[in-house]
């Protein structure tokens, strides 16, 4: 079952979409990153779905049932940027979570904050970027709830608390919670995400499982001995999803079966084949920016 | 969103409390000044009589003779004749129970004149051969005149609180809005706490007042219909008020202090170009006729701001005082502005 099933999610401002037909299902338990580049929409995505934003059309169900209010016992979220009190301690705040939420456990609160070296009696307007972040995750954690929607839940922390909340991202999918979350750390994404979408100008652009994308899609390289080549259709091959030539060169962008590909190239007669991994950062390049990608990936696979 | 409200209350309050406490202190040090004031103590209220230049407490004072007696109550009367200026002055003290004094002055030819602030009274009227001042210190207090001056300082609360919802927007909107409660019951949850503290801080002014007062004398008031009256209207006024700052501001993120901080002038500025005659020029016929109905909805038209001071018995303006169909018209604008506020923030977004 999906913990959040979203179809055709749809948000426009003007004549601008800042969402456009976004769908996405979130299986039960799983964690599940958001990638995509600045102005993509995922926040956008989030406030829709959270009904902090109202959505033009769409619909966005939890566990199958629409969002009310309290729906929010069972979600607990992280905006992107602060919403902390400057005026009010970190204690205060979490006093506030423990009369709004039924499940929230000040203990475990205190206790992740203890972990990110926050003091609950500084005032928030004391924090750095980083702290009221770390205060944000912590309240969100402390919530013991079901679904965790995270957005960029790593912004301005260090590494080792960056760390940290992968770790208690990583633990919450573990207890069978849900965590969709987004970052533009896309390592952080890989060491955590087990799924992954993209997203790019309010368009889901990719979407599966981490491991699936990275064993789909290969590069293969082969130098020809001259620019008089023919690649005799192997650029329209439906499993070749971009092909650039550079003079000798040409760097196929490949799903599934990449060494019958290069061998298709080396007996187009190409010499110095070879078939090049792609890693969730590529796959990521590859979805949003094809061509920064592709000359990222040769110069990786030349060195 | 309400636990937030209720600490945001708390700590306007704790302020309220320091500036009524300090105020505390002026006014008792004021009137123990006034009431006590170094040897001529026996004088005091007469000093402040002299403030219009007619009587010189020191002039009294030269060549006059005074005598002391104990009446059969326990007052100490204290008689100053001065012949030669036809000067009698009657002071009867009744320690903490206050102070009477007559003052006959036979050259004095001023007009008549009663002015009462608070539990002070002074009376000047003509009597044969000159005119009679009568200073009282202590005379019998309508609770309205608390209940006014309390009515002033929440509205201040009021003006202070007046933007919940916009202090939310500003920045906070994913709290309130990922909160397993409806909009409508976090909005009026958090008015409900606002208007709590208003209603805190009116009780403190009261506190201060009456603390003000038993420093020095004791408690002497009057209560009746009319200072139910006047206590209802004016929390319907402040109700009126504060919900109509929520609805202006429920929908702003920023600059909303802006429109708190313009709000008095304005609203003072409708009611009055609604009520004064400017005359028949075209621009001032124009307006007047913007004004009238703008200041329909103002609650400050049904208010009325002024020092409490009564001369010659009338009211020469004061707070909350206007008592004929106001109430009604009050707790309509509240309803209608606190409807307006919730339905507004309702759709704003994050």
């Amino acid at each position: 079952m999906s913990s959040i099933k979203i179809s055709n999610l749809r948000k426009t401002y003007g004549q601008f979409a800042a969402v456009d037909g976004f769908s996405l299902e979130i299986p039960a338990g799983s964690v599940f990153g958001l990638l995509g580049p600045n102005g993509a929409g995922k926040t956008t995505v989030f406030k829709c779905m959270l009904g902090l934003a109202r959505a033009t059309s769409g619909v966005v169900l939890f566990d199958g049932k629409p969002l009310v209010p309290e729906t929010f016992e069972r979600i607990a979220y992280v905006p992107e940027r602060s919403v902390l009190y400057e005026w009010m301690t970190v204690a205060e705040h979490v006093e506030m979570n423990r009369r709004a939420f039924k499940a929230f456990d000040p203990a475990r609160a205190l206790e992740l904050l203890a972990q990110f070296n926050v003091e609950p009696a500084k005032r928030s307007r004391a924090l750095s970027k980083g702290m009221r972040t770390a205060v944000m995750v912590a309240l969100a954690f402390a919530r013991n709830a079901p679904i965790l929607v995270l957005d960029e839940p790593t912004s301005g922390l260090d590494p080792i608390n960056q760390r940290h909340v992968l770790s208690l991202i990583i633990n919450e999918a573990a207890r069978g919670n849900s965590v969709l979350f987004s970052s533009h750390q896309i390592g952080q994404v890989e060491r955590a995400a087990e799924h992954i979408a993209v997203m790019d100008r309010g368009r889901l652009i990719l979407e599966g499982l981490v491991d699936d994308l990275k064993s789909d899609r290969k590069i293969v390289e082969g130098i020809f001995p001259n620019v008089t080549y023919t690649l005799n259709g192997i650029a329209n091959d439906p499993r070749v999803l971009r092909a650039d030539r550079t003079e000798r060169i040409v760097r196929l962008l490949v799903r599934d079966d990449a060494d019958n590909i290069a061998t298709m190239l080396t007996n187009a007669g190409a010499t110095g084949v070879r078939v090049v991994d792609l890693n969730l950062e590529d796959i990521f390049l590859f979805a949003v920016s094809p061509a920064d990608a592709t000359a990222d990936v040769i110069a990786k696979g030349s060195s | 969103m309400t636990y937030v409200e209720w600490l945001r209350v708390a700590r306007c309050l704790k302020s309220t409390a320091w500036v009524l406490g300090v105020l505390l202190v002026l006014i008792v040090l004021a009137e123990y000044t006034f009431l006590n004031f170094g040897s001529r103590s026996s004088l005091s209220g007469v000093e402040l009589h002299t403030a219009s230049g007619e009587i010189d407490a020191r002039e009294i004072l030269d060549g006059a003779t005074t005598t002391y007696s104990m009446l059969p109550d326990g007052t100490k009367r204290t008689t100053i004749v001065n012949a030669a200026k036809g000067v009698r002055v009657t002071i009867d003290d009744h320690g903490y129970f206050g102070k009477h004094v007559e003052i006959f002055e036979r050259s004095v030819r001023g007009s008549q004149k009663l002015i009462g602030i608070g539990p002070l009274s002074f009376q000047r009227v003509a009597v044969p051969g000159g005119s009679k001042v009568t200073i009282d210190t202590n005379k019998p207090e309508d609770f309205a005149y608390l209940a006014a001056i309390a009515t002033f300082v929440a509205l201040i609360l009021a003006t202070i609180l007046g933007a919940p919802f916009a202090r939310q927007n500003d920045g906070h909107l994913e709290i309130a809005l990922t909160n397993p409660a409806p909009r409508t019951t976090l909005g009026l949850g958090a008015m409900l706490a606002d208007v709590a503290g208003i209603v805190a801080a009116w009780l403190m002014t009261v506190a201060m007042l009456f603390l003000a007062h038993v420093a020095q004398n004791a408690p002497n008031y009057t209560y009746g219909p009319r200072d139910t009256e006047v206590i209802g209207l004016g929390f319907a006024g402040v109700l009126a008020w504060y919900a109509m700052l929520c609805a202006a501001t429920a929908s702003m993120r920023r600059a909303y202090g802006v429109v708190l901080g313009i709000s008095w002038p304005i609203a003072a500025l409708v009611a009055l170009l609604a009520k004064v005659d400017l005359g028949d020029a075209p621009m001032a016929q124009l307006v007047h006729w913007i004004a009238t109905p703008l200041s329909w909805i103002d609650p400050f038209t049904y208010l009325h701001f002024g020092p409490a001071f009564t001369v010659n018995g009338k009211p020469a303006g004061s707070l909350a005082v206007s008592l004929q169909n106001e109430l009604p018209a009050l707790l309509i604008l509240a309803l209608v502005y606190v409807t307006l506020a919730i339905v507004q923030w309702r759709r704003v977004e994050a």
